[in-house]
């Protein structure tokens, strides 16, 4: 009935995805585990690519902003953003004081937003359910102001090239700092959560390590290489919109575990709390819009800090008022070469919070992958060149 | 004939069905009005069971062991009616020998191998994962369970339920805190859901099983759930010893009801262990404070 065969290596292969509990969207992992210790660990992109930047080159200035929306149902408006700046540096436009402070204001709720359903996620990963429902909670505050200022929880639809569609009113900005108070709640309550709760202690500190130096070989960006000591967000670097005129801090904290990089983004919510506060409160007056002049042909790279990075667009414009080029880089896109150094000599439980670590967004940053005689292949620079 | 037994194995089967049932529903209702939803209805897991039990396809994987796949939910239910017949109720039980004691950590042990075995029998990889997961828990658990429960067997110098039952009341916190902590890796509450942890292997050792083998593994689920929590107020709790033997059943099953809020409590306010934090907690810590209870108890 049994047959007994001599094996040297018990080793059993896990796939994780592109369908699985524990994964939001499409993302294959194969992990080679022994008992709980991960050997080896492989991962494939690709499963949801949605020719994005073919549709691009389809469509007007315009209608691009409400594409670009749909790149992240999350970051909307970071890389609408993005792509406006980017066609607005082109055309040389001037951009209204008033539009450029609320643009920083819907950025940074959006910020909010993404960083509390991260916690949430985050919580689900280490099993802590009502982690989740807590932030969620806690989530819906910032949804509610979105509403109330855009009518819409996401893809706000807002961005314009010349400024924004539509000035917000009074009362709903008032709206907006009162829910702000909740926030700041929230945030010095995580903040104890994850540095205090002595099981999520267990699970995060030491957990997924990535050190300095594997950060920036692996060009980690936004808050996971923040959590690793690489002091790099474009909202200081490169400073667009507002950000030059408000006082903010960057949040950088040395330790680079799973527990750092939560702490990373907690802290930024406070922070983004302080922008939003500022903000409303020296709002300039004046109209939200301004007409830009003809889009001349030209080509532009523009950076936006979006919550889980830099989120960087390379603009071409061409001739009749079409788009010749636009190539999103999700943060993400950067940041998933750092999960190999992550997962090395990982338990196998830890897997789903080292990956949940750095927060991913695969279907953003989904390519077209080659395949030939049912295998993917990889195309050199060489034959891109021929192709061209 | 006599048909005494035949009658209080009725009756404590069917109060096992009912109230594991009623148990687990208000575990879910609690858990969700805990994180501020508004939670099942008290009866789903009565809703699951039926579903599962009497509607769903049962499917066997061809690279399952089908026979061994097909028994092990039998093992587990079967060794759980067992373990409910042993438990007394009101202070009588089905099959009052002498040694039940023993007999109980047997079949509790047993329904846990019941699980492995299914699992190991699945060929997938996750119930693979799962399997040794559950066997390391079942290392580490069944140490302290034992030792927890023999300090109430020790205290009264009996290895009858009955007698621990009707004995004067004696204080054993060691003990009893040992076997909460215990009650919570057996029941697979957080955060000991390790086995069948869903963010990491898919629910783990169920991830093959469907239909009416699933059902069994859920109903066998609620009737664990329904003997750890008597079985706790029949060790650790007083009970008037002049009380008749309804008031006794009813006040049992009350405090057992207590012990359910204090799971789903401790379940919401917890992350989830890895495999080798819980095995060294278990090993180190709640083996420890049974062995103290034994301690003190002999002193």
């Amino acid at each position: 009935m049994f047959e007994l065969t001599e094996q040297k290596e018990y080793r059993v292969k896990i796939p994780i995805g592109p369908a699985h509990p524990a994964l939001e969207e499409p993302v294959r992992f194969i992990l080679e585990v022994e008992g709980e210790n991960v050997v080896t660990a492989d991962f494939k992109l690709g499963f949801a690519h949605r020719g994005i930047e073919k549709l691009a080159e389809k469509r007007d200035y315009t209608q691009t902003i409400y594409l670009m929306e749909r790149v992240c149902g999350i970051c909307s408006q970071c890389h609408s953003s993005a792509y406006t700046l980017g066609v607005e540096a082109i055309a040389k436009a001037e951009i209204p004081e008033r539009a450029e402070y609320l643009r920083v204001v819907l950025a940074e709720l959006e910020r909010i937003h993404s960083h509390l359903l991260w916690a949430g996620i985050a919580g689900e990963e280490i099993g802590f359910n009502t982690l989740m429902m807590y932030s969620w909670k806690q989530r819906e505050f910032v949804m509610e102001a979105l509403e109330r200022l855009t009518g819409n929880r996401v893809n706000y639809s807002q961005n314009a090239i010349g400024g924004l569609r539509n000035d917000f009113r009074k009362e709903d900005l008032d709206f907006t700092l009162k829910q702000m108070d909740k926030i700041q709640e929230a945030v010095d309550y995580l903040v104890k959560v994850f540095t205090k709760d002595p099981l999520v202690h267990e699970r995060a500190v030491g957990v997924g390590m990535l050190t300095n130096a594997d950060a920036v070989k692996s060009c980690a960006i936004g808050p996971t290489g923040r959590a690793s000591g690489v002091a790099t967000d474009a909202r200081k670097d490169d400073p667009y919109m507002a950000y030059d005129k408000l006082d903010w801090d960057m949040i950088v904290v040395k330790e680079g575990d799973v527990a750092a990089r939560a702490a990373a983004r907690v802290l930024e919510v406070g922070e983004s709390v302080k922008i939003i506060r500022q903000a409303i409160k020296e709002l300039p007056d004046g109209p939200v819009f301004k007409q830009p002049g003809a889009i001349p042909a030209g080509e532009t790279i523009s950076r936006v800090e979006a919550p889980r990075g830099e989120d960087a667009h390379y603009v071409k414009t061409g001739n009749g008022n079409k788009v010749f080029r636009e190539r999103p880089r999700a943060p993400t896109e950067a940041n998933f070469h750092a999960i190999p150094y992550m997962l090395k000599d990982a338990k196998l439980a830890d897997v789903p919070i080292i990956v949940a670590s750095i927060d991913p967004c695969m279907s953003c940053c989904d390519r077209v992958a080659v395949i030939e005689n049912g295998r993917q292949r990889i195309v050199t620079a060489k034959e891109m060149r021929k192709m061209k | 004939m006599n048909y005494y037994p035949v009658l209080v194995a009725f009756a404590a089967l069917s109060a096992a069905f009912g109230f594991g049932f009623f148990y687990a529903g208000v575990d879910r209702k609690l858990f969700a009005r805990m994180q501020n939803r508004r939670g099942p209805p008290i009866l789903q897991p009565l809703y699951d069971a039926l579903k599962l039990l009497f509607a769903k396809e049962t499917l066997v994987p061809e690279s399952a062991s089908s026979v061994l796949f097909v028994l092990a939910p039998y093992i587990t239910f079967a060794s759980l009616v067992t373990a409910v017949l042993l438990l007394p109720l009101g202070g009588v039980s089905a099959f009052p020998i002498t040694g039940d004691v023993i007999v109980l950590i047997y079949v509790i042990v047993l329904s846990a191998v019941g699980i492995v075995l299914g699992a190991s029998a699945s060929g997938s990889p996750f119930a693979a994962v799962g399997a040794s997961r559950e066997i390391t828990l079942l290392i580490a658990v069944k140490l302290p369970l034992a030792l927890a429960v023999l300090t109430a067997a020790v205290a009264v110098n009996s290895f009858s339920l009955t007698a621990i039952y009707d004995a004067p009341f004696m204080l054993l916190p060691f003990g009893a805190a040992a076997f909460f902590l215990v009650a919570l890796a057996e029941l697979g509450k957080t955060p000991f859901d390790i086995a069948e942890a869903e963010q990491e292997i898919a629910e783990g050792v169920y991830t093959e099983y469907s239909g009416r083998l699933l059902g069994l593994f859920k109903v066998s689920e609620v009737l664990k759930f329904y003997v750890l929590s008597n079985l706790f107020v029949v060790l650790f709790v007083p009970l008037p010893a002049a009380w008749g033997l309804v008031e006794k059943a009813v006040l049992q099953l009350v405090l057992a009801f207590l012990f359910v809020i204090v799971i789903t409590l401790a379940r919401a306010v917890t992350a989830r262990y890895r495999i080798e934090q819980a095995a060294r907690f278990y090993l180190y810590f709640v083996a420890l404070l049974a062995l103290a209870q034994m301690i003190l108890v002999y002193l």
